[in-house]
This record gives C-alpha cells, sequence and structure tokens, in this order.
C-alpha cells in the first residue's frame, strides 16, 4: 500500500498542479485573464477579425511546417518536388493547397483587419504602437506572400518575382533620367549612384543578377526561418499590447452607452473558437474544391505567358502602374503609404474634430479606391 | 453594461458530464480530421528523388540487346526505356506516361508500348500515344551508337 | 433513342439541373420532416411546463413550415418528377415500374403531411390543447412516412442488392424497397432531419429579444437536437459505407494521393468535407448557442445553416457520385445502356466486338441527324457539359481528333477499359464512334475546326455529311 500512496501523494492532478505552478507561476496570470472583457455592440463582429487573422497565422505554421517534409529547395528539384507533393504524396495536394489557400485568405483577413481598425480609430492614443506593430505585420506577410509564391518554381511564380525585382530598378532609371535633366553637372554621377543604391536590394535577394537555384535559397531561407521568427516576435508585442489595452470602442457607441461588456473568457473566447472552425470550413472548401494549381516549370528563356498577372492583392497596384509613370505611382503608393501608417501623428486626438473626419474619409476613400482598382484591374485583363 | 450569466450548464449535474464526455469525443474527432491526412502525407516516402539533372548517359547494357527486347534505365531520377527494333534501329523515350505518370513497358507481340495504370498505348517508334488516356506522346530520347557502346542523349 | 435528349445549353445538361433541383429539394424535405417531429415533441414539452411564451413562439414557428413545406417543398418535388422525366426518361420509366406502390404511397401521406400542417398551424387558438397535440402527432407521423417511402427508391438506385433489375418491367417490390442500402440511408437522413430541425431553431429563436428567458433556453435547448447527430451518425455512416459496393468504395480513396482530372478524386475531397463539416457543425453548436447562448447571433446562425445546407448538397452529390457509372446499379448506365443488353452478348465482356452493334440504327429520335451529334447527345450529355460542369473542352484540350478517337475506342475495351468504374460503355460502330470522335473534335477545338473548314462562324453544326 505504501507505494500506492507515495504515488497518491505525490503524482495525483491537484498535487502535480500545486508543484508546477510553484515552479511556473501561471495563478496571477490566470487571475488577470479571468478580468479581461470584451464590449460587444453592433460593430463587435470586427474584434474576430484579428483573431481569425492569428488562427490562419497558426494553419500556415503547421502546414508549411508539413511541407518542409517534402518540398526541396532548388533550380533542379523546387519543381520537381512540388509536383510530386500533389501528385503521388498522400494528402499532398491537401496540405498545399490549404498552405496556398490559407495564405490568401490570412492576406484577406489582415487586411479586414487593418481596416475595420483604422476606421474603428483603434489607433489613436494609447494605441499607437499596436497599430504601428500591425503594419509591420501586414508587411511581413505580404513579404511572406511574396517569398513563398517562387518557391514552386513554375512559370507565373517566376515572373512575378522577376517583376518585383525589377521594380526598383525601374524606379531608380526613371527618377535618374529626370535627376540628370534637372542637375547640370552632378546630375549623371547621382543618377548612376541612384541606380546602383537600387539594384543592391535586388541583387542580394537574388543572390546575382539573374534569378537562379540561389534566389530560391535565399527566398526560402527569408520564407521559413527569418520571416516566421520576425512574426511571430511582433506578433507577441502586438497581441501583449491588445491585452493592454483592450478593444477599442467607437466613439458613438461609447457616448451613447449602448454596449455591454462581456468575460473574455469564456464567453468571447467560444466565440472565437465557433468563427475559427467557420474560417477552417472556409479554407478546406477552396482547398478540396479546388486545389491550388502548379504551372509548367520555370524557364528563364521562355516568353511570359500571356496575360500574366499578380495576385488579387497586388492587381490594385499594378492597375495603377499600368496608368500612371513607374516613379510617379511608385512615390504615390510610398507617400500614400506613409501618411497611412503614421495616422497616430497626424489624428491623435480622441474627439471628433476635422482630424478625426478626415482620417475616416481616407479609410473609406482607400477601401473603395482598391476595390474600385481592383475591379478596374481584373476588367482590363479580360479585354 | 449588464451582468452576464456564466455560460455552461450548472455545474455537477449528471447530463454535465456525458456533456463533457461528448466534447471530448468531438474534439477527438475532430483532431482525427487533422491528423489521418498528416500522418499519411508524413508517411509517404519517396526513393526516386535525385539531385543533378542529367544531360546524357552511357549505356553499354543496350547493345546487349536482341531486335524486339526493350531494357529500362535510369536517366537521372527518371524511368527510361530503350527498344531496339532491329540490328540498328532503337528508340528510347522518357519511361512516365503522359496520363499520370506510371511507368510504362513495352509489349513486343503488340509492338506497343503500354501502360498499366489506365491501358495507355504508345507507338514504339514514334511514341504517338495511340490508344488510351494519355493526352500527349511520350518525351522522346536521343540515341547514339558509338563504337562497342550507346549513349543516350536529351 | 427511344426518347428525346434535352440539351439545355453548352454550360447546362441535365445533371447539372437535376443537381440543383435535387439539392434544393432535399434541404427543404429533410428540413420540413425535422420540423414535423420537432414541433409536436416541444409543444408537448411546452404544455407539460405551461410555457406559454414557449408555445407562442411554436405558433410563430409554424407559419413558416406551413409556407416551406406547401410552398417550397411541394413546387420542388413536382420539380424534380419534371426534370428527371426530361433527363433521363428512361431510368424514370424503369423505376416508376417497379415503385408505383411507393411513390403512390409517398403521395398519399404527402397530402396528410400538408393536410394536418395547415390544421395544426390554424388550430393553435382555436382548438382544443389535447386535440391540437394529436394532430401534431399524425403531422409528425406523416413526415416521418414520406422520408420512409422515398428512401426505398433512392437507396435501391445505388445499393439493389440481390433485387437488381433484369427487364424494364421488372415488378417485385419488397425486397427491392427493403434493401441493402435502406436501413442506414434512413437512419441517416433522420438524423440530419433532426439536426436541421435544431438549427432552424437556432436561427429563428437567436433573433428573440437577449433580455429573454426564452432565447436562451431555446438556443440550449434547440442544441440539443443535434445530440442524437453527434452519438449515431459515425455509426450510421460507417453502416451505410458497408453497404456500399466494393467498387464504389474503391473509387472513394482514388483521390487521397493525387487531385488530378481524369480520375474520381474529386469525390474523395467531398466526402472528407462532409466529414469534416460534420464534426465541426457539432463543434460549433457546442461553443456557440449551447455553451455561450448570450453570444449568439443570427449571423452566426446563419453561418451554422449554410455549413449545413452545403453538407447537405455535397453528400447528396458524393451519393450520386458512388452509383457511376450506373444510373440504376447493375441494370442501367448513366447514357441509358442496359448492363443486361451487355451481359446478352454471351462471353461479351472480354469481347469488345460486344460493344460494336450499331446504337443509332433503331431509329427513334435522333433519326436523320449528324451520327456524331446523335452520339454526344445520347451518349455523352448525360453526365458532362461542354464547357462547365464536367467540361469536356477542359477533359479533351490537348488531344487532337486522333487522340479523341483511340480514347472513345477504349470505352469499347470492355475488362480492358480503365474507365469502365466511372464512365458506361460506350456502344456504336466503329463509323458511328468515328462520327462522335469527330464532332467532338470540332466542338473541343472550335477556332481550329473552323479555320480547316474555312469557315468563320465556329458552332455545332447539325447538318447530315
Amino acid at each position: 500500500m505504501m507505494p500506492l500512496n507515495l504515488l497518491k501523494r505525490y503524482f495525483s492532478p491537484r498535487a502535480l498542479e500545486h508543484e508546477l505552478e510553484e515552479r511556473v507561476p501561471v495563478g496571477p496570470v490566470m487571475e488577470v485573464a479571468s478580468h479581461k472583457t470584451v464590449p460587444i455592440h453592433r460593430h463587435s463582429y470586427w474584434y474576430y477579425m484579428g483573431g481569425i487573422s492569428l488562427f490562419l497565422f497558426v494553419v500556415q505554421l503547421v502546414s508549411g511546417i508539413l511541407l518542409l517534409f517534402h518540398y526541396q529547395p532548388g533550380a533542379e528539384s523546387s519543381h520537381a518536388s512540388v509536383l510530386r507533393i500533389m501528385t503521388k504524396v498522400d494528402f499532398g495536394w491537401l496540405i498545399r493547397s490549404i498552405h496556398s489557400w490559407g495564405a490568401n485568405l490570412m492576406v484577406f483577413f489582415v487586411f479586414v483587419h487593418m481596416f475595420s481598425a483604422f476606421l474603428m480609430k483603434a489607433y489613436q492614443k494609447p494605441r499607437e504602437l499596436t497599430w504601428w506593430t500591425g503594419i509591420v505585420l501586414l508587411l511581413l506577410t505580404i513579404t511572406f506572400g511574396f517569398t513563398g509564391y517562387l518557391l514552386p518554381w513554375d512559370e507565373v511564380s517566376y515572373f512575378a518575382t522577376k517583376i518585383g525585382m525589377d521594380t526598383p530598378v525601374n524606379v531608380a532609371k526613371e527618377a535618374g533620367e529626370m535627376v540628370e535633366k534637372l542637375i547640370p553637372v552632378a546630375g549623371k554621377p547621382l543618377s548612376e549612384a541612384m541606380l546602383w543604391g537600387a539594384k543592391q536590394g535586388p541583387f542580394l535577394l537574388k543572390g546575382g543578377e539573374e534569378i537562379t537555384g540561389l534566389t530560391i535559397q535565399r527566398f526560402f531561407t527569408l520564407h521559413v526561418v527569418i520571416l516566421p521568427w520576425v512574426f511571430i516576435g511582433v506578433l507577441t508585442v502586438h497581441l501583449i499590447l491588445v491585452q493592454i489595452h483592450g478593444n477599442r470602442v467607437p466613439k458613438a457607441i461609447e457616448e451613447s452607452k449602448a454596449y455591454r461588456r462581456v468575460p473574455f473568457f469564456p464567453n468571447f473566447f467560444y466565440a472565437d473558437l465557433f468563427m475559427w472552425l467557420l474560417t477552417f470550413n472556409l479554407l478546406s472548401t477552396l482547398a478540396a474544391l479546388s486545389p491550388w494549381p502548379l504551372g509548367p516549370e520555370a524557364d528563364p528563356i521562355a516568353a511570359a505567358p500571356a496575360g500574366i498577372h499578380p495576385e488579387w492583392y497586388f492587381m490594385a497596384q499594378f492597375q495603377i502602374l499600368k496608368m500612371l509613370p513607374e516613379l510617379v505611382a511608385i512615390g504615390l503608393f510610398t507617400a500614400g503609404f506613409m501618411l497611412w501608417a503614421l495616422v497616430p501623428i497626424w489624428d491623435p486626438a480622441t474627439t471628433t474634430g476635422r482630424r478625426a473626419k478626415i482620417a475616416t474619409y481616407a479609410g473609406i476613400l482607400a477601401v473603395a479606391g482598391l476595390i474600385l482598382f481592383t475591379l478596374w484591374g481584373y476588367a482590363g485583363l479580360h479585354a | 453594461m449588464n451582468e452576464n450569466p456564466k455560460p455552461g450548464p450548472t455545474p455537477a449535474s449528471p447530463r454535465r458530464g456525458f456533456i463533457q464526455w461528448l466534447l471530448g469525443g468531438l474534439t477527438a474527432l475532430y483532431a482525427g480530421c487533422f491528423a489521418y491526412p498528416m500522418i499519411r502525407f508524413l508517411r509517404s516516402g519517396g526513393a526516386e528523388e535525385g539531385g543533378e539533372k542529367v544531360t546524357q548517359i552511357t549505356f553499354g547494357e543496350g547493345m546487349k540487346l536482341k531486335p524486339g527486347e526493350f531494357r529500362m534505365f535510369k536517366f537521372g531520377s527518371k524511368p527510361g526505356i530503350l527498344i531496339r527494333h532491329s540490328e540498328a534501329e532503337f528508340s528510347a523515350f522518357y519511361a512516365s506516361c503522359t496520363h499520370l505518370g506510371c511507368t510504362v513497358s513495352y509489349s513486343h507481340p503488340d509492338r506497343l508500348i503500354t501502360c498499366a495504370c489506365h491501358g495507355g498505348r504508345y507507338d514504339p517508334v514514334s511514341g504517338k500515344n495511340v490508344a488510351g488516356p494519355p493526352p500527349k506522346p511520350l518525351t522522346p530520347l536521343k540515341v547514339e551508337i558509338a563504337t562497342e557502346t550507346l549513349m543516350i542523349k536529351v | 433513342m427511344s426518347f428525346p435528349v434535352w440539351q439545355v445549353s453548352p454550360a447546362l445538361n441535365g445533371s447539372v439541373l437535376i443537381g440543383v433541383v435535387a439539392v434544393f429539394h432535399v434541404f427543404i424535405a429533410l428540413l420540413a420532416v425535422g420540423a414535423g417531429i420537432f414541433l409536436p415533441v416541444t409543444e408537448y414539452i411546452a404544455r407539460k411546463q405551461g410555457r406559454q411564451d414557449l408555445l407562442e413562439f411554436l405558433r410563430y414557428h409554424t407559419r413558416f413550415f406551413v409556407v416551406l413545406t406547401s410552398v417550397f417543398g411541394a413546387v420542388s418535388g413536382i420539380g424534380i418528377w419534371f426534370t428527371i422525366s426530361l433527363v433521363h426518361p428512361a431510368a424514370t420509366t424503369a423505376l416508376i415500374h417497379k415503385f408505383v406502390f411507393a411513390w403512390g404511397m409517398e403521395y398519399a401521406i404527402f397530402l396528410v403531411e400538408i393536410t394536418s400542417l395547415i390544421f395544426y398551424y390554424y388550430g393553435w387558438e382555436k382548438m382544443d390543447a389535447s386535440v391540437h397535440q394529436k394532430i401534431g402527432w399524425i403531422y409528425a407521423g406523416s413526415a416521418f412516412g414520406s422520408l420512409f417511402f422515398i428512401n426505398g427508391i433512392l437507396t435501391y438506385m445505388l445499393t439493389p442488392g440481390q433485387a437488381a433489375m433484369t427487364t424494364v418491367t421488372d415488378a417485385s417490390f419488397f425486397q427491392s424497397f427493403f434493401n441493402p442500402g435502406y436501413g442506414p440511408s434512413l437512419i441517416m437522413r433522420l438524423l440530419v432531419a433532426l439536426s436541421l430541425a435544431g438549427l432552424f431553431a437556432l436561427f429563428v429563436a437567436a433573433k428573440l429579444p437577449h433580455e429573454s428567458d426564452l432565447r436562451t433556453w431555446l438556443l440550449r435547448y434547440s442544441a440539443q437536437w443535434l445530440l442524437p447527430s453527434y452519438v449515431l451518425l459515425g455509426i450510421g455512416g460507417l453502416w451505410y459505407l458497408w453497404t456500399v459496393p466494393q467498387e464504389s468504395l474503391q473509387a472513394l480513396t482514388s483521390g487521397i494521393a493525387s487531385a488530378g482530372v481524369g480520375n474520381l478524386s474529386v469525390m474523395t475531397r467531398v466526402v472528407m468535407l462532409v466529414g469534416l463539416f460534420t464534426v465541426s457543425i457539432s463543434l460549433m453548436v457546442f461553443f456557440g448557442p449551447y455553451l455561450n447562448p448570450t453570444e449568439f447571433s443570427r449571423w452566426k446562425a446563419g453561418g451554422l445553416l449554410l455549413s449545413a445546407l452545403f453538407v447537405t448538397g455535397a453528400g447528396e452529390w458524393a451519393r450520386e457520385m458512388l452509383r457511376k457509372p450506373y444510373v440504376i446499379r447493375d441494370f442501367m448506365y448513366v447514357n441509358g445502356v442496359l448492363a443486361a443488353t451487355e451481359k446478352g452478348f454471351g462471353p461479351a465482356l472480354e469481347d469488345a466486338s460486344a460493344y460494336r452493334q450499331s446504337f443509332l440504327s433503331g431509329g427513334g429520335w435522333d433519326a436523320g441527324q449528324d451520327a456524331g451529334a446523335a452520339m454526344f447527345k445520347n451518349q455523352c450529355l448525360a453526365c458532362h457539359t461542354l464547357t462547365s460542369y464536367r467540361s469536356l473542352r477542359e477533359y479533351l484540350a490537348g488531344r487532337d481528333e486522333a487522340a479523341i478517337h483511340s480514347f472513345l475506342q477504349m470505352l469499347q475495351m470492355g475488362k480492358e477499359n480503365p474507365y469502365r468504374r466511372i464512365m458506361p460503355p460506350l456502344i456504336g460502330t466503329p463509323e458511328e464512334v468515328k462520327a462522335l470522335a469527330h464532332f467532338l473534335s470540332e466542338q473541343v477545338h472550335p477556332q481550329a475546326a473552323a479555320a480547316t473548314a474555312g469557315d468563320p462562324s465556329p458552332g455545332p453544326r447539325t447538318a447530315a455529311r
């Protein structure tokens, strides 16, 4: 009987919990978590978007790690191994389709999350850092998409990367021509310096002048090592900040008091779970009914396929680039994005002033503009 | 702001135990929906992968074939098929069926390259798909006869 | 050739049309069966507990089902008859010969169902409580009865078991009606019906004012209507799969390693989704209305109903796919060719010549038309469209006329035919098959055909050559 008693004493769930608590004191954390509340009102749905983005990131992490078990980066092996995943590996088509569709859904929900945060003015004091870490996460998400796109090494992935890598060089060339015209003597060396500077980034990423096996290797390293760790770090800060400040209640609702607070745990947590299950239903339907395609292997000497166009989340930029000179378009994007990112500085107030109104209109304009130019871009493809 | 009732069944009711049990079962089932494809995915092996792209191999065995015989060979990581039609006539192809990628074989009595998976048939001289599901001809390889040996090239 | 074939448009064939009508009808019919049980059972509970607010809710809830069953259910039911008799008259004829009694009973029972429902709805205030409750039970019984009868006909088409038909006028009934798939299918459909009733009640109850006790009670009560499914749906599903013929099951696993066209991989993918959705709907009901009724909203109930609509449609679709290449298993192929005719040619399955009898010589509706077009209408159109669902333009892209011809010849190879588990055999003389290959090649590569013919307008040409 003695050993049984000892076992009971030291290994009963309660005893183990106690031992663990002494070493890892989670009690205070749970205490804080139990007091966390979420405001519920008619715009509460937007609060799910961040959670859905987070869930999709986890899906990407898991499906990405699984793909690593079969994917072989390299000019000779990238396309062959993805082809093998799609046609020979059990459920390989499923894991890859989940990863590709998941990436698209993640970009989509990150955008929705950002616009909803913008329109609820969740960037205003004291949430500036939450906003900026969010902006960094958005940029990282898009970089994930861009680097991952090359890895299957098929026709479209090759050309998408080529276009992306050439853009800074083209812009520098256009800017250089202008500089040469405007500045008489120093213009020539200045424009050459600009061109040289613009080439450095793509050179470093490509591992040379051309897109080669080394480029796959570098994009791969970014995609599976550097970006994930940076993303997880920034995400942690973002989430801690959200815990500190809580959800932003829109001003009008705050004033009218037309809301109630529910505990995060378990109420809102269950609601989050519900939304994640729904999101995964959507994702698995897309992956199963429309498995992600794989084009023919990239061939650097071949001509670009007719009607080549970027993924939907670059479509608006693509359309604007078609309509304006590259320099002007890129200048506009940069300026617009800087204004967007710096909104906590030019609209810091919590009162409804002129600036707050301008910010709201800017938000609506940005959403409408993105949708308009995206549709325009797709319409242009078939014309 | 109004108070919210704590969700969940009242504690210690017998139904609660049943419900908890069900919830556990459902969660396990859902986890199973993920685990099954993942395990199948990880268990799928592949010995056929190779590194370098091969453009040419020497295949001395090929000279030992009698007319009407064939021999399989490895062209880098991919399978190839060499057929000797007569003393001087050889043909070689990548042996992957253009339908779903099974490895093809040669049937001398019918004078056809055949695929056992879905019944594809190819002409052994031109590689043209003559029957069955294959949408395209087999990809041909060049055969060069040197003294005493035989070279197969892209 | 005994019947005309209806080609709706190049993008729409009969099977797409019937798919749309059938999914709509099945969803409504199962919902109606579930509600037929939900309403009187809940009324019984309400009367026992003396809950006036719940009775009031049920009255409101009933009105919707009057509209649903008597309008949408009835109209879509007629719609199914209309569509199947136009799309597959041969199979319809055969099934009527066999199941005329079951269909007659289904009509009669449906009449009882509608009548009792109308009495049930208008009697909420005017009738004595016990009479009203009794009418409710009649309604529940007749709702279940219509499922009881139609289930025999539906399952027979996939699992005839020992009672496979041999002639079009085969009229043996009971063994056919209670075929191997009858039991598991009835259980599964009943469980789905109860779940749908619960889900729909969730959708309606979510709109009640947040403060009311009734809302919380109803949400948690309705969530429990999915409980039988939690426990039994898995068992029912396994039993069902156990009765499905072996060849059909093999087709089910064909999509594990690849998602390509040319096999039935899409069925694997759809069945996987059905499984995943079934479990996820259960979990969503758990974390949503059951554990967390206050945060449950109509919007979320809509997400649940949409998932349920999807899983019902996908399940029905998979069942239809499992039956391929037959429309009535072991008797009639989807292209109307009889399996018995096929067997009638002696050791025919090995002997390819069995398939080379003339398909068009019998005269009938398409006599005098272009042979290729007639072959296409009678032997391809039952499953394929030119441009959209199972698009021939997509499947045959990259094949020239010779390649199409050799593909068609393969469909005449009996046991050697690798597609015999997916597609029906092709019947026709070498000339007829050649004409079909030419026709398909023209349809699949309209530009090329127009260019070689010097004809600027690519399009179907039906003139005889």
